[in-house]
């Protein structure tokens, strides 16, 4: 709730202007994953520091900006929801890939754009939530090996706040160029079930702390 | 305008590149047979501590003190199934510690493969609880060898769901792959690492595995893996004949009050492991099992074993017949029905009999290294037969020099010249003996074992000394 407020505020800081401007863009992204997990608690046979690392992805981004004014925009970033691959760390190193899911992290900003629009390269700043849904994640084969039978995972959905800084290159009036850098609070609890020999079920837990840094290079049309 | 899509076309390119190479997508394919999932070092005995152990065991006059104590290494390795289908396999790897020069540097490594388990839970790294674990680190690792013991798919922490018993070529596959991940275990994490010496052993089921492995190393790995030499232990060699023996109880004892006579001693047990083995296999050892299995048995028979349930509670929960022998597999109450039995011997396309063709190591092979066998002529379980089948069946082709002995532990001409062979004939005889009533009972599993693993390390040392 608190962030909702915050996107509220920053929303009604956007919209305070005028010279209105719609922008829709696409382009490559870039997910730097720099994930940090507590150890899997939970059960035999994984006892001892048995972790997991979310791996970096690619994808498609594209989204839509909404210039209020000349100084201020509200942007909503999206993308194709891409897979990133799970690896074992710890007593798992072996096991390589342990896991997968696909996620999908619309992001709202309210961005200040530095500069007069006389300038073909502006800087902007953002400030945002990010709402982050996790699906379709499953265990490999190796992970199975690990867990010590068929297992599903289920990953809560995260919501946190959202950052970003950027460059915008006008080539004319309509196309650009726009670079960015975000960072996003992710974080989620996963639970991973496993039945084991003899129909054991076995649940195992640990938090996810995504800390995703999110390159972007994009094309945008205005209009 | 042209421009302007241009810079679209390409932002899309760049991006869709970017999704290609930049992570996710398929996942990974599980990893190569024989590597390390994962491997640690579960504990450690000093060479005292050891020594104590093996004396309170009784184990010294036979084994001889020990000059090491045990490093007990446990790893978990990828091995395919039957099917070609990777899947995980764990192994006891013990390894010898201490000052002595026989302790220390490159030493030599036993492949063993361990006798016939009902237990799921079987660990030959549990040198604790594991009396053939602790039979193996006295005979072996005490006096300085490796030993790597898998503990086999199906079992412990294996991701298979069953275990592919008797299955010569799947059972060899697991041993390398196990010898595989234990070698890259100990050259990266132990300082006692292996030797280019590799002898291959085990006991009852072991015993064929191990002479599978040697035949699947020597054909398929000679350029991986040379096997200095051999000692397989009251393997059941000769599968299809050990097979044909059991089926044709009913007909070899007609007119006694027992159809079982020429069942071995366990059998009840052995055959839910076995049909579920060649059945996953092969896929035509029965269409259903209540084609081979007499009722109320067919209902759960086929996922019996490996099981840590006790033996007591499936016979008293009815999933095996309550018979103390556990050799009621014919006739009413019986394991097995009549029918799936005469088909053994009267349909030439029986997938039973074939798996047991299959499976025989007698004929169609010929060892490269010095190989010997030992069993007892008076085993209840694996009948002497194998030993002796498979002895006349490769030295039928073997060069004098490479001759296969067997040691029969109730012929003292068998057994080496000397006080050594006099003291092993006289020590199992008279533990036979002392065994008294029990002696049938305790001879497959306990009075046999320790006798031929002597002897088998015996003739390995002699392999060694000869620098063969």
């Amino acid at each position: 709730m608190k962030q909702l407020l915050i996107a509220g505020a920053l929303c009604a800081l956007a919209l305070g202007a005028h010279a209105q401007q719609h922008t829709v863009y696409v382009g490559g992204a870039y997910i730097d994953v720099h994930s940090k997990a507590d150890p899997l608690a939970g059960g035999s046979p994984l006892e001892n520091d048995a972790r997991v690392d979310v791996n970096d992805a690619a994808t498609v981004g594209f989204g839509y900006t909404y210039r209020y004014s000349d100084a201020y925009s509200f942007e909503v970033a999206l993308g194709v929801p891409p897979r990133h691959h799970t690896d074992g760390r710890g007593q798992l190193e072996g096991f390589g890939q342990v896991a997968s899911f696909k996620q999908g992290g619309p992001t709202v900003f309210a961005n200040y754009h530095f500069g007069d629009a006389s300038q073909k390269l502006r800087p902007f700043v953002g400030a945002g939530i990010n709402y982050t849904h996790f699906w379709d994640g499953h265990n490999t084969v190796a992970g199975n090996w690990a867990a010590g039978g068929p297992t599903t995972l289920d990953l809560k959905d995260s919501w946190g706040l959202a950052a970003h800084g950027g460059l915008t290159y006008s080539i004319d009036k309509h196309w650009s160029l726009i670079g960015t850098l975000a960072y996003a609070q992710v974080k989620s609890d996963l639970t991973a079930t496993t039945t084991a020999f003899g129909g054991q079920t076995i649940v195992r837990t640990t938090s996810i702390d995504f800390r995703p840094l999110v390159y972007t290079a994009s094309v945008g049309y205005t209009f | 305008m042209k421009f302007k899509f241009a810079w679209l076309a390409a932002a899309v390119a760049a991006a869709t590149f970017l999704s290609a190479c930049g992570g996710g997508g398929d996942d990974a394919p599980p990893s190569q047979d024989g590597q390390v999932l994962s491997a640690q070092l579960a504990g450690s005995i000093d060479q005292a501590t050891f020594a104590a152990s093996v004396n309170a065991k009784g184990l010294t006059p036979l084994a001889g003190a020990p000059k090491c104590g045990v490093d007990v290494r446990y790893v978990l390795y990828v091995t395919k199934d039957p099917l070609g289908q990777p899947a995980t396999a764990s192994a006891g790897v013990l390894v010898p510690n201490g000052t002595d020069p026989a302790c220390t540097g490159n030493r030599p490594v036993v492949l063993y493969a361990h006798g016939t388990t009902f237990t799921h839970s079987k660990n030959m790294a549990d040198l604790q609880n594991d009396s053939e674990a602790g039979l193996m680190a006295a005979m072996f690792v005490g006096q300085g060898f490796i030993v790597v013991a898998p503990n086999f798919l199906g079992y412990d922490k294996s991701s298979l769901t069953y275990h592919p018993y008797l299955n010569a070529e799947s059972s060899a596959l697991d041993m390398i792959d196990g010898l595989r991940a234990a070698k890259t275990h100990l050259n990266g994490a132990s300082a006692v690492r292996p030797s280019d010496k590799l002898f291959v052993t085990g006991y009852s089921q072991g015993g064929h595995v191990a002479a599978a492995t040697q035949k699947v190393m020597e054909r398929d790995y000679s350029a991986e893996f040379t096997v200095t030499a051999s000692g397989p232990m009251s393997g059941p060699h000769n599968l299809f004949k050990t097979v044909s023996v059991i089926n044709s109880s009913p007909t070899t004892c007609a007119g006694t009050p027992n159809p079982n006579c020429t069942v071995n001693a366990g059998g009840t047990l052995f055959t839910p492991l076995l049909l579920t083995s060649w059945q996953k296999s092969y896929g035509n050892v029965y269409a259903s099992p209540s084609d081979a299995y007499q009722a109320p048995f067919a209902a759960t028979a086929e996922t019996l074993f490996p099981t840590d349930t006790p033996i007591s509670d499936l016979v008293a929960a009815g999933k095996l017949p309550a018979d103390p022998t556990f050799t009621k597999l014919f006739g009413t109450g019986g394991l097995i029905n009549e029918s799936y039995r005469a088909a053994f011997f009267s349909d030439p396309n029986n997938g039973f009999a074939a798996a047991a063709k299959k499976n025989t190591l007698v004929g169609g092979w010929t060892p490269k290294r010095p190989m010997a066998l030992c069993g007892g002529a008076q085993d209840p379980t694996v009948f002497f037969f194998n030993t002796t089948d498979l002895q006349a069946d490769l030295n039928s082709r073997l060069p004098a020099q490479l001759a296969v002995p067997a040691f029969n532990m109730e012929d003292r001409a068998s057994l080496p010249a000397g006080p050594v062979g006099d003291q092993l004939y006289g020590g199992f005889q008279q533990q036979k003996a002392a065994a008294g009533a029990n002696a049938t009972a305790l001879y497959h599993g306990t009075l046999v074992p320790p006798f031929c693993t002597a002897l088998v390390r015996g003739f390995f040392q002699q392999v060694l000394a000869a620098g063969l």
